[in-house]
């Protein structure tokens, strides 16, 4: 069987025929599968037994059993026997938890991006800076101006600077020879020297050279206008392109001239403008973590996957910035967000809720009682499921009018000559059949995906009682490592719950394919019942901390089975 | 309004109804934050003989930030870039302001406007920018300066 053989590669359990289709399995082999299965799940949490566990593989929707063979199973066998000795090494690992990378597999690994903090992304632009200003041999204020000015492309500004540096300078509204005459700590009103009493040109005043500031462009204004036309531009949200006041002047202003000329505050303001325009102006390279108050940024190479996680725990998709949605695609995320927001959904569920009557056609809606139903505008009776007159109707609750009797009427009246209402009511309660059916398979799958999303949440406040509480006992300097495998748990049980929620998604999308959705469905039951066990586990603290870090292993393996068989769905390929 | 800015508001108004420019002249101002100068058109042009209102409203921020210009009354000049409501599309007016330009400047460029256009007729989108902007003002559209012959 092909399913069977698709099982075998991607879970690595080998497939039992004589036992695939029924219940009926021998003692003999029920015991051996009771060892098997003792084997590969003997640590589970002692509220969930042996024999429980086996009634449930056993009844399972799909009317198979698959059982694993005893020395065959490298996947969840190979992990369990490494759990003993992977346990001290998760202790001395977990010191820098939650701070330290739990993602693995499917989503993307170490190297391929990291998490910036405020404060390392302010170095990481100083490094760029002084790395930029080394090379082309000029002053970092310019090559800060230069890197903001090409969106911080190196390499593009090295090119072009490389071939004609003045045009570049002036293309960028800077000018090295204003920074080289003029050294920056010795002038504190103006980099260039200015002389004579002269008229502002915004206020018109006449200013005395030293209470006048001029860039390199020789625009003089006096200080207070420069601090106010400043200021006002800051409050608007500039930073890397204020450029002189003059009418067309492309002179950018520098930051140790903002720094002189405006007050403290507004300075602190320009400089985080300075540090957003890292990221916001990094043309996708660098993003922002989407969630509330995180001031951290991602920068990332993304190759394999387009999962994040920053710092702050929070997992989300680098392509499209919604929370992380593995198994199904950015589009599919997007259509399926509408679905679930359209009006249209509304629409189709009262299109296959209402049924028109067979005489006059107005919408009638069943919300309760018998099958027995007369029309308030033409008072004829007739029965909701069959939709034909209700005389010869016993039982108000049964339609006993078979489909074979249905089919050979239609074709009775349709040679009558009364039929061509008639196949149009039929035609259109067919389509209505049809509707019926998508609507409830799209409610299934939109069930499961908002029940696992309201199970995410409530987790959410599990990992944040954890992390309180684990940094609490740091401050006490007490050991932690007891505590450590919560927030381990916790952080693999999030990552199982959206799994699972999109899961749920890309079921509904895949929803025509047969094999392969068998297949995946049989890695989400898996998953899903690692999943529960691991919430209680870790909500009741049954389970003690190796039953935990066992369920913990036991759902990362079960996850990426999961994501293994979503990709052989879509790809089709083993 | 800081007081120095008031200041060169006065300052301007001073010289402007001194010697105003050839094509200029100045109503009497009795609120200094909203002004009317007349514009004549020029001599050998489209709008010679015409007599067009131009209104000024000055923000707090003024000259920092840019006035507010339009043109009032019944007679609109019929221009590629004045609106039949009186907004004017001119890049000085909006993100091409600078604190150094004057009311003067800004008149100034506008008679040279109405004097190099070859043609008068509307704008091609007037109806449905007048219909968008009812009651608005000029600062709050999302200007597009796409010729900058006339």
């Amino acid at each position: 069987m092909a399913i069977k053989s698709i099982l075998k590669r991607v879970r690595g359990l080998t497939v039992s025929k004589d036992q695939a289709p029924s219940c009926d399995v021998p003692a003999d082999s029920k015991k051996k599968s009771l060892n098997a299965n003792v084997d590969a799940e003997m640590e589970e949490p002692p509220a969930f037994s042996v024999e429980d566990h086996i009634n449930r593989r056993r009844s399972r929707a799909s009317g198979f059993l698959y059982e694993p063979e005893e020395e065959e199973e490298p996947c969840e066998g190979a992990e369990d026997s490494e759990r003993v000795d992977t346990c001290p090494n998760d202790d001395t690992d977990d010191e820098d938890f939650p701070f330290q990378e739990t993602t693995g597999g499917n989503t993307a690994p170490l190297d391929e991006y990291a998490c910036l903090s405020p404060e390392e992304i302010i170095s990481r632009q100083q490094t760029e800076i002084a790395f930029v200003a080394d090379l082309l041999s000029i002053p970092t204020s310019v090559a800060a101006a230069l890197l903001r000015h090409f969106s911080w492309k190196r390499e593009v500004l090295i090119a072009k600077y490389f071939e004609n540096p003045e045009g570049t300078q002036a293309e960028a509204g800077v000018s090295i020879s204003e920074v080289e005459v003029n050294d920056e700590s010795s002038h504190e009103h103006g980099p260039i020297s200015l002389s004579g009493e002269e008229e502002c040109l915004i206020c018109g005043e006449d200013s005395l050279p030293e209470a006048c500031t001029a860039l390199h462009c020789e625009h003089r204004f006096c200080n207070d206008c420069w601090s106010s036309y400043l200021t006002m531009k800051i409050n608007e949200g500039e930073a890397s392109k204020i450029r002189c006041p003059s009418r067309g002047c492309a002179m950018l202003v520098r930051e140790s001239i903002v720094k002189a000329l405006v007050k403290e505050e507004t300075y602190d303001r320009y400089l985080s403008f300075l540090t957003r325009s890292f990221v916001e102006h990094s043309e996708g390279r660098v993003k922002w973590c989407t969630q509330p108050n995180c001031g951290n940024a991602i920068t990332a190479d993304m190759i394999n996957g387009t999962i994040v996680r920053c710092s702050c725990g929070y997992r989300f998709c680098f392509t499209c910035h919604r929370e992380a949605h593995a198994p199904v695609t950015c589009e599919e995320v997007r259509e399926w967000e509408k679905k679930c927001k359209d009006d249209s959904e509304t629409t189709h569920w009262k299109t296959v809720n209402t049924k028109e009557c067979p005489k006059c056609e107005s919408p009638v809606e069943k919300n309760g009682g018998c099958n027995h139903m007369t029309c308030r505008q033409c008072k004829h009776e007739w029965c909701w499921v069959c939709v034909r007159p209700w005389k010869g109707h016993n039982d108000y609750y049964n339609c006993n009018k078979s489909l074979k009797t249905e089919k050979r009427k239609t074709t009775w009246f349709f040679f009558g000559g009364h039929s061509s209402r008639r196949e149009r009511i039929k035609e259109r309660e067919e389509s209505r059949e049809k509707e019926r059916a998508a609507l409830e398979s799209y409610l299934y799958y939109y069930g499961r995906f908002n029940s696992h999303s309201h199970s995410f949440e409530l987790e959410k406040q599990i990992r944040n009682r954890a992390v309180t509480k684990t940094l609490e006992m740091r401050r006490d300097a007490l050991t932690t490592n007891e505590l450590n495998y919560i927030l381990q748990g916790t952080e693999v049980l999030l990552e199982c719950r959206n799994v699972l929620k999109y899961a749920y998604v890309f079921a509904y999308y895949q929803a025509e394919r047969g094999e392969e959705k068998a297949l995946f469905e049989y890695t989400q039951e898996d998953l899903e019942k690692t999943t529960e066990q691991l919430s209680e586990a870790l909500e009741t603290l049954s389970a003690g901390r190796l039953g935990a870090l066992n369920l913990i292993q036991l759902a990362k393996t079960r996850k990426e089975n999961l994501l293994k068989a979503a990709e052989h769905g879509r790809t089709g390929e083993g | 309004m800081a007081a120095r800015y008031t200041r060169r508001l006065q300052k301007e108004l001073g010289e402007i109804q001194r010697a105003a420019p050839a094509g200029l002249e100045i109503g009497e101002v009795t609120n200094l934050e909203h002004w009317t100068i007349g514009v004549l058109g020029a001599k050998d042009t489209l709008y010679e003989g015409e007599k067009f209102q131009l209104h000024f409203k000055f923000p707090t921020q003024y000259p920092l930030e840019a006035p507010e210009v339009t043109f009032v009354g019944n007679h609109i000049p019929m221009h590629p870039h004045i609106y039949s409501n009186g907004h004017i599309c001119l890049s000085i007016l909006y993100d091409g302001w600078s604190p150094v330009l004057s009311v003067q400047s800004v008149c100034l460029s506008i008679l040279s406007m109405l004097s190099s256009s070859p043609v008068k007729e509307r704008p091609a989108d007037n109806d449905t920018y007048v219909k968008n902007a009812k009651g608005r003002s000029p600062k709050d559209t999302k200007w597009w300066f796409h010729d900058d012959k006339v």
